[in-house]
């Protein structure tokens, strides 16, 4: 190991600042403190008689920051609502707890094993295993180094679920990406120094597939998503799912038990990367926030923590992520104390200042809680697996965190001060309701446009970069490995169309399985991100029911990425999302288990103006399915067979992709009826599992025809259909709860039956020859399946 | 590359001796593409003249470590000895060409030389004290002035600044023939 040289440690004179030199105090060492908090941490040195040391007040900054408290949504916000003249208030003490949590517990799923309060949330697989399931995002480290940035992303979910419980082994990734439209620079951009989509996609792309492919993991559901809004700040959405004992969902530290850390050596990476990533997007920002992963690294962790969970050596597990040693000692030892001497710390090189060592997000580290008498047996793990270890300090009964560099003690906080203290944010959020009766969308409706032309826009749809396949990218990731792969990205004849979800089987001794789906959309959030909430819930649930998943056991992650929450209007936007999703939850019957916000995604245009992403809300969902051989997929099965449009189509046309096509903004956005939508994926998962549906796909982005057309050439069959008393232009409606569904004939009365009073409509027939016939009275419009497969692998063949 | 860092000593070898192995894959469609797709980006570069000749990966090894010990890593660990072909310390054979050599800035992480020394020790070889990793593309310029050799250079590191690497974690050199 290299030698440290000793380095003094700085005292801050705290106690005689005024307000003024407080906040300078936050700024130049990018504490990412209020003046309130800075005020706070002022009186607690008082109160104790001394001033803070430099590794006090980066640990309190780190664990109070945006990104570890999650200060916005546990705040104290009053939401106003203007409409017609009218202002209704409402306050939320807590948003979090009364919108998120509220849902999971009204619920109260005896499924759900561990929810908000580990690395990730766990539910019940069968009588002897448990599934743990996060998502992370790691933004602002992808918008300076996208390859970096996101393989510390993907490393760093993956660790979550090592983390959770006593330790869960990765079987399946996640990821879902946001980036800027490809070739198009926005105006306020021009002379920016950011990367330009294209590089950040590719670089993202290649950080997740070297991470997970060199970790064994399959990549198996995504997306990705093109807006101009993060041309300067792309989000990278990581997910990993984990496989666990049931009686390893808890967790205990025990005072008495060593601290030990495995895995990669310490050294300047990520510093300040918990404060960076609540901070917007600005240049000059220092190389030491960037991290560059090693997954070699961590998948020997991983098989050592594995090992050492069966043999039960340890008490308790959890990764170093944002705030490092900080956070992961500091939040073990919440309940207990700790004292860590910080030059036992292995360390990639010399000269770091102990809050440095402290502080460092240097990557694949995990930190544990081993009994005295277990250490030997530990420590000869990791030898065999070829991972460094080194016992860093002890759990007390102290409820004190004490840090020691050499003699010198440089840390000496009350815990509950530390994880407690922070003085709860106030914040006034204002919503204006506005009129959508103006919309744009009328002058396209009735019968105004012919369906040749809507054949027309139909082509474009299926070549538009959001809807088009996305195959240059899903096959660079492994997404067989591990041999559970039921239904994987792309499905039907020679792989050719996109599925609705993955289907894994974790246990190859059972066929019992689950289903990982997801739902985004930030354009229905730029009209209101009430019914964005509503309808990313809707489509997640509808991706996951349209493979055979059930929302009996079905639960599910929230991931917020929103813009500047000091901007009322944005703040408000952020509470009728949460309230959506509380909303949603309860009519779906569905908990929210686990979930993360990344807030102030934002960037200064070249005029110096804050400019904000589009709130974007991911919906990550989860199930158990009974037996994977009773899963459907999209693709046609056989000329002959029916196929039925499940649900209703409305005049909805706001935020939908023809409307992008066309330039046309506003209109009504998509609306969800609760419970109308629950009542349909009841019946379609009962329908499924009965062996009743031959295929089955959900109606998304680019509405009915563009759903017609993907389960065509993903068949290699056509069709003819008849949309009846529909506007052709409906065609295109992204109405929420909605599938197409393929039927035999002998099954068709059962289905009619079946769904009763629901929504139901017969479209027509797959056909032999591959061409998609649409109808509308008179009208007839013949498509080539061969020109729309082309069409939407277009994007694919040029990358 | 700027002064060696210090982060991936692991042992306590002298660093007498310093070399670069460049490893490239034999002709395929795929590094043809790859070349096409960089002739490209230096002719929307305004250099239209000049010509990916090859992309290469870099290993560049620090230690008190013999010719022979070189080889053998090259061999066993570097490169695949069916699809890839290998240089120690190659330079620029003309006038004509340039090396453009992109490495990670000092503080980076390099997992892929933190694998390779791992790698090293397997093979029982206790010289390598250091390791880092990069990529080499060789390009063809025509033969100019020196003048003008000297603002190609800097057109090609402004062109790389801004496609082909990461300022911020990334630095480059060009290397040009010298008698």
């Amino acid at each position: 190991m290299v030698t440290l040289e000793k380095r003094r440690t700085e005292t801050i004179p705290l106690n005689s600042l005024n307000e003024k030199e407080l906040g300078q105090i936050s700024r130049q060492r990018l504490l990412s403190l209020s003046l309130e908090e800075m005020r706070t941490i002022q009186s607690y040195f008082k109160s104790e008689g001394r001033d803070p040391t430099d590794v006090e007040l980066e640990t309190i900054a780190q664990t109070w920051s945006e990104h570890c408290k999650h200060k916005t949504f546990k705040g104290r916000i009053e939401y106003v609502e203007l409409k017609s003249g009218r202002e209704d208030r409402k306050v939320y003490e807590d948003l979090f707890r009364q919108t998120i949590a509220q849902a999971t517990q009204k619920l109260n799923k005896k499924f759900c094993l561990s929810v908000f309060e580990d690395n990730a949330g766990m539910i019940a697989f069968d009588e002897k295993w448990a599934i743990a399931f996060k998502a992370e995002t790691h933004n602002h480290p992808s918008a300076l180094e996208p390859y970096g940035g996101a393989g510390t992303g993907i490393g760093g979910v993956i660790r979550d679920i090592l983390g959770a419980g006593m330790g869960a082994k990765p079987i399946l990734n996640t990821d879902v990406f946001c980036v800027g439209e490809f070739g198009k620079v926005p105006p306020s951009q021009e002379t920016s120094s950011n990367l330009p989509p294209e590089r950040v996609l590719s670089g993202v792309i290649a950080g997740v597939r070297d991470y997970g492919n060199r970790m064994g993991i399959p990549t198996a559901n995504g997306a990705v998503l093109f807006h101009e809004g993060y041309f300067a700040n792309p989000l990278v959405f990581c997910g990993t799912v984990g496989l666990i004992p049931r009686n390893c969902v808890h967790k205990q530290v025990v005072p008495g038990d060593w601290v030990v850390s495995i895995g990669g050596r310490t050294g300047r990476d990520g510093i300040h990367g918990a404060t960076f990533s609540s901070a917007a997007l600005e240049d000059n920002i220092a190389a030491s926030v960037v991290q560059i992963g090693n997954a070699i690294v961590e998948k020997k962790v991983a098989d050592a923590l594995l090992r050492a969970r069966d043999l039960k050596l340890y008490n308790a597990v959890t990764d170093c992520g944002a705030g490092g040693f900080s956070s992961s000692v500091g939040e073990l030892a919440a309940d207990c104390g700790v004292k860590v001497s910080l030059e036992t710390a292995p360390l990639k090189y010399q000269g770091l200042s102990p809050w440095e060592i402290w502080l460092s997000e240097s990557q694949e580290r995990m930190v544990f809680s081993v009994p005295r008498e277990n250490l030997d047996s530990f420590q000869a793990i990791c030898s065999t697996e070829n991972v460094e270890c080194a016992v860093i300090g002890e759990f007390t009964k102290s409820g004190r965190l004490e840090v020691f560099y050499r003699d010198e003690k440089v840390c000496d906080l009350d815990l509950g001060f530390l994880h407690k203290g922070i003085p709860q944010v106030r914040k006034k959020a204002v919503w204006s309701v506005t009129d959508s009766s103006a919309s744009p969308q009328n002058d396209l409706m009735r019968g105004r446009n012919t369906l040749e032309q809507c054949g027309v826009w139909l082509k474009k749809l299926v070549a538009h970069p959001n809807i088009a396949s996305k195959r240059w990218i899903v096959q660079q990731y492994d997404h067989e490995v591990q041999g559970g792969s039921v239904i994987k990205p792309f499905v039907g004849k020679g792989s050719g169309g996109p599925s609705d979800a993955a289907v894994i089987r974790p246990r190859l001794d059972s066929w019992k399985g689950i289903v990982v789906s997801n739902g985004i959309n930030p354009f229905y959030g730029e009209i209101d991100p009430y019914w964005m909430a509503a309808n990313a819930i809707d489509e997640s649930l509808r991706n996951l029911v349209a493979v055979g998943g059930d929302l009996k056991e079905c639960a599910l992650l929230d991931n917020f990425c929103w813009g500047d929450v000091e901007n009322e209007r944005i703040l408000a936007g952020l509470v009728r999302c949460a309230q959506g999703c509380h909303d949603f939850a309860i009519s779906y019957g569905v908990p929210f288990i686990s979930g993360k916000d990344s807030l102030n995604n934002t960037w200064r245009d070249a005029q110096g103006q804050v400019v904000s992403i589009p709130g974007t809300l991911l919906i990550s969902a989860i199930s158990v399915v009974q037996d994977v051989r009773q899963c459907v997929t999209m693709n046609l099965k056989k000329p002959g067979n029916f196929l039925y449009l499940v649900g209703e189509t409305r005049d909805e046309m706001g935020g939908s992709h023809l409307y992008r096509i066309l330039n046309m903004r506003g209109g009504e956005v998509p609306k969800v009826n609760g419970e109308t939508s629950l009542n349909l994926m009841q019946v379609l998962s009962e329908t499924i599992r009965r062996g009743w549906i031959s295929a089955c796909h959900d109606v998304s982005e680019g509405g009915l025809g563009v759903a017609l057309a993907e389960c065509c050439f993903a068949g290699g069959l056509g069709a003819r259909v008849d949309i009846g008393h529909l506007d052709q232009v409906l065609l295109f409606s992204e109405s929420a709860t909605r599938w197409i569904i393929e039927v035999e004939p002998k099954n068709a009365h059962k289905i009619q039956k079946r769904f009763g009073r629901y929504p139901l409509q017969l479209l027509g027939r797959v056909q032999k020859e591959p061409s998609l016939r649409i109808q509308n009275g008179k009208q007839r419009l013949d498509l080539s399946v061969e020109e729309l497969k082309k069409l939407w692998e277009r994007c694919s063949e040029k990358q | 590359m700027g002064d060696s860092p210090s982060y991936f000593k692991w042992t306590d070898v002298a660093m007498n001796r310093s070399v670069c192995v460049e490893v490239r894959a034999h002709a395929s469609k795929s590094s043809i593409q790859n070349q096409r797709r960089m002739d490209q980006l230096f002719r929307l570069g305004g250099m239209g003249g000049v010509i990916c000749q090859g992309i290469g990966v870099l290993y560049r090894l620090e230690g008190d470590f013999t010719d022979g010990e070189i080889e053998k890593i090259a061999h066993e660990i570097l490169s695949d000895p069916v699809s890839d072909r290998f240089w120690i310390d190659s330079k620029p054979q003309n006038s004509e060409t340039l090396f453009l050599d992109i490495w990670y800035k000092q503080g980076v992480t390099d997992p892929v030389s933190e694998s390779l020394l791992k790698a090293v020790k397997d093979l029982k070889i206790r010289t390598i004290a250091r390791a880092f990793s990069g990529q080499r593309i060789e390009l063809r310029a025509p033969a100019h002035s020196n003048g003008r050799q000297i603002s190609l250079k800097e057109d090609i590191f402004r062109l790389a600044g801004k496609e082909l690497l990461n300022p911020l974690v990334q630095e480059c050199q060009v290397q040009s023939w010298s008698r």
